[in-house]
């Protein structure tokens, strides 16, 4: 079709030379196996490695060792669990609701689990050289209440069957002392920790949808938070 | 734990009236509105004048620029290509986040211009203070693959016809662009669109909202289009089409221990 094809009028598209290929820097499928990061993924990484180290590596580009294998695993099992009242789960609740298709709510709960991992990673981005002085959580960090420093304390608890992990994590939050398990695991960039968290947050976030029932409004307290409207002054138009 | 109410001046549905920014809807709006005027409302908050719509009119219609080679709507096809519009529109407007063609940008170029207001309100705004401040506003210079962009002259060009070139903001935008053209800097239509939507009296944070408007004007028919063709090309391209330069193969570590891979 582009043959005999002209252009209405020249613009830059037709006057510069573009690339005709795209440029792959992580995944090679053309060594007749398909390579992430030079790893073959079924002979290689799927034999030796859990998920969690797969994801690392095609977030970091490197593989972690042992201990922080385990560290990402448990970090990563913890953030999967979204609980409804979360933005996310409850996006995804919603969707679910409306009879929008497992495509559209997964788009839709992956967005905010991306917004969610984004905020995370910039509330907690002062973490690693907390971590690295020891000292007490900073008041922000620290878990608010019992329940979620019990919770936390089991996690790490978890996390240092095999991995070490300093003293000063156990009193933090839920969300922080997830993001702290990834510093400790090596993950150095923003840029990384942003993308481990939105992809351990979006895979749990749509766990809710899955079982609510479509046209079920009834059941969801749609005044929860409440809204109240209040006209904003009126402007006189110019 | 109780949760607190939140305040909302944006509508309210009732069961004989809708309320929408402090309008009502079916009382006043329906039949005296247009669609720029009640998306001016949205944005604004004040129904806009005949005068002031023709001004996002022409804001809309000069960046109808929705050939699917640009980058913001190569994403539209792409995400388009299963077959579902909205997620067209929903990738491109996602996308447009933090990136040179959203919303981001068209804020630093209302807040450059604004700031740059603040200090003329506050006394004479001299050029060495514009030229000094052209060197903090990237966003609102350079054009990619060309060398001036034809949405800035052909906004300008109506700006004048319409007779709002004298507003404030625009008169100052216009002096800007005359001292950045000394160092070789061209303006981008953000800069234009930030002035004639300033004028308009809105905030740069409304003004910000501009740019998701004109995204999704120009999304919509080629998400739409794209919905429709299903193209296989653009739901994947064959291998052919990848040059591959990363990590040459390797095994892992834990491979090399085990040594059970050739």
């Amino acid at each position: 079709m582009s043959e005999g094809w002209k252009a209405p009028s020249p613009g830059a598209f037709e006057s510069t030379t573009w690339p005709d290929k795209l440029l792959a820097r992580a995944v090679d499928e053309q060594s007749g196996a398909v390579r992430l990061h030079g790893y073959d993924v079924v002979r290689d990484l799927a034999v030796h490695y859990r998920h969690s180290d797969v994801v690392y590596l095609a977030v970091t580009g490197r593989l972690p060792d042992e201990a922080q294998s385990w560290l990402v695993h448990v970090a990563s099992v913890s953030l999967s669990t979204v609980g409804i009242n979360e933005a996310p789960a409850h996006i995804g609740h919603l969707a679910r609701l409306c009879g929008a298709t497992i495509a559209s709510i997964f788009g839709a709960t992956a967005l905010a689990a991306a917004d969610a991992a984004q905020r995370f990673a910039s509330e907690y981005r002062d973490l690693q050289p907390w971590i690295a002085r020891g000292a007490p959580a900073p008041v922000p960090y620290a878990a608010a209440a019992e329940s979620e420093a019990t919770y936390v304390q089991s996690m790490v608890t978890t996390a240092r069957r095999h991995a070490t992990v300093p003293a000063n994590v156990e009193r933090l939050n839920r969300r922080a002392s997830e993001v702290a398990l990834l510093v400790c695991a090596g993950v150095e960039t923003a840029e990384h920790l942003e993308a481990l968290l939105a992809w351990a947050l979006s895979s749990g976030a749509i766990s809710e949808a899955l079982l609510t029932i479509p046209g079920e409004f009834n059941r969801y307290p749609a005044v929860l938070p409440e809204f109240r409207y209040v006209a904003p002054e009126a402007e006189p138009s110019k | 734990m109780s949760v607190p109410p939140i305040y909302t001046g944006v509508g309210h549905t009732g069961i004989h009236e809708l309320h929408f920014k402090g309008q009502r809807v079916f009382a006043d709006l329906l039949g005296a509105t247009t669609l720029a005027q009640i998306i001016g409302l949205g944005i604004g908050g004040r129904v806009l004048t005949s005068d002031e719509t023709v001004a996002l009119d022409d804001i809309v219609t000069a960046m109808s620029s929705a050939d699917p080679r640009l980058w913001p709507f190569k994403i539209t096809r792409l995400a388009a290509a299963g077959g579902a519009a909205s997620y067209g529109i929903a990738c491109t407007l996602v996308a447009s986040e933090g990136g040179i063609f959203g919303s981001n940008r068209l804020k630093q170029c209302a807040q450059f211009l604004t700031n740059l207001a603040e200090v003329q309100e506050s006394g004479r705004l001299t050029d060495a203070q514009i030229r000094d401040a052209l060197d903090t506003s990237a966003s609102s210079f350079g054009v990619l693959y060309r060398n001036k962009d034809e949405r800035f002259a052909a906004l300008v060009k109506q700006t004048i016809a319409r007779r709002r070139h004298t507003l404030p903001y625009f008169d100052l935008m216009q002096r800007v662009v005359a001292l950045g053209r000394e160092r070789q800097l061209e303006p981008h239509v953000f800069l234009g669109v930030a002035a004639v939507a300033l004028d308009l009296g809105w905030s740069p944070y409304e003004v910000a909202s501009v740019a998701l408007l004109l995204l999704f004007h120009d999304a919509l028919p080629n998400a739409v289009e794209g919905a429709a063709q299903r193209s296989a090309s653009l739901q994947c391209l064959p291998t052919t089409s990848v040059h591959y330069n990363g990590p040459t193969p390797r095994k892992s570590p834990r491979a090399q221990a085990s040594d059970d891979l050739p």
